[in-house]
């Protein structure tokens, strides 16, 4: 008995090390919350509209969620439970259509849409009705407001072989005001569009931060006009998944460190990979919150995997694998 | 007589090689390439599949833009 007591003991504390040694990978440190996470019933549509094509961004602001469906070159527009409100948009290059579109931001109460195919931002009223438009000489890709008075276009570098700054800033009338954040060149045109994948997540004072997806454990501070400002390191307990691309020919690793990232209330929200077979990575099912100073302060699980996410109060939007709008209520 | 022979020779080499090769790429726009390449890569982004695949997606869109500057055919993936 005092024997087996013994072996028991000595488990224990084996599976005690490795928790500790294991990190995230085992139980959450006392220090960051593991919330209880509860998923809100989506009601069945009857209506066409509002299947999701494709979701190329997700935004959740007051009470009502925007779906970019680049699919179907449209915004659709939820209710903070998932119902469907209405189709803004169809396929084409007339004023209200949309080729592509990418990002949406509302922004003095309008809505401002990255009309990527179309090469041009799209202003549109609350209601989705057109009012202006300004070309851009890229393609855009999201979105974002900045400042109460500014809007940040980023675009997809890399692959030209030439350094080239990924956001540009522009006021309401399409005028640009400054660009910042270059792309990185590698020669390998593959690996630098993965290499220049970012997030931009616009910050409460004025500024805005970069996540890049891969290998940059930094959340990059910039001021509204494009100034860098420094950067936070994330949490050392955070490690992102190691991605081996020998299996497809290429000899470099990857650290990819975000799936999707926003920033809600002050915290950042960051999706991280799922480790799959053969060193590869994919949509993740894990949320980490992070604070100001790169902390990890709390974790949210998802049942599955999920591709897309925003975050409003202490709900999360998702869109899973397969498209299906999904939303999780996670306990504070 | 010698003169013909190297002007015949020459022109049927300068000929050869006009139609072995692609139009050269200051002969014909390469922008819509470029855009059509940037299309490519925001459609294997959004695929949102795993980074293989993803990496995959983006070298057959790099392979697409190659063929479409040396003006092979057709260049959408």
């Amino acid at each position: 008995m005092g024997r087996l007591d013994s072996r028991t003991a000595a488990a224990a504390l084996i599976v005690l090390m490795m928790s500790f040694v294991c990190g995230l990978g085992g139980a959450a440190p006392a220090d960051w919350k593991v919330f209880k996470v509860s998923e809100v019933r989506v009601a069945a549509e009857d209506d066409d509209d509002a299947i999701i094509a494709k979701a190329a961004f997700l935004l959740a602001e007051g009470d009502r969620l925007f779906v970019v469906d680049s699919g179907d070159h449209a915004v659709k527009v939820f209710d903070r439970d998932g119902r469907f409100l209405k189709k803004i948009g169809r396929m084409g290059r007339g004023p209200g259509e949309f080729e592509s579109p990418s990002g949406v931001c509302r922004l003095k109460g309008r809505l401002f849409v990255a009309d990527a195919g179309n090469g041009q931002v799209q202003v549109l009223n609350e209601e989705g009705g057109y009012m202006s438009s300004f070309k851009l000489p890229f393609r855009p890709d999201k979105v974002h407001p900045v400042d109460g008075r500014l809007l940040l276009v980023t675009k997809l570098a890399g692959g030209r072989g030439v350094s080239e700054k990924m956001v540009q800033i522009f006021d309401l009338e399409g005028r640009q005001v400054g660009m910042c954040l270059d792309s990185l060149v590698s020669g390998d045109p593959v690996l630098d569009s993965l290499r220049n994948l970012f997030f931009v997540l616009p910050g409460e004072d004025g500024g805005f931060f970069v996540a890049r997806v891969y290998d940059d454990r930094r959340l990059l501070r910039f001021s509204g006009e494009g100034r860098p400002l420094g950067g936070i390191a994330l949490d050392e307990r955070y490690r992102g998944r190691r991605v081996d691309l020998s299996p497809i020919g290429k000899k470099e690793k990857l650290t990819a460190l975000c799936w999707s990232c926003v920033r809600a209330a002050g915290f950042f929200y960051i999706l991280t990979p799922e480790a799959l077979e053969g060193g590869d990575a994919g949509p993740g099912r894990i949320i980490y919150s992070v604070a100001d100073d790169g902390r990890i302060v709390g974790e949210i699980g998802l049942p599955e995997p999920v591709t897309r996410i925003a975050v409003s109060g202490s709900r999360v939007f998702a869109v899973d694998a397969y498209g299906g709008l999904r939303i999780f209520e996670f306990g504070r | 007589m010698k003169k013909a022979v190297a002007v015949t020779l020459a022109g049927i080499v300068l000929l050869s090689a006009g139609l072995f090769f692609p139009r050269p790429v200051a002969a014909h726009d390469v922008g819509h390439c470029y855009d059509d390449y940037d299309a490519c890569r925001a459609r294997a982004f959004n695929m949102d599949t795993t980074v293989f695949k993803m990496t995959l997606a983006l070298t057959l869109c790099d392979i697409a833009l190659g063929r479409c500057i040396l003006g092979f055919g057709q260049q959408e993936v």
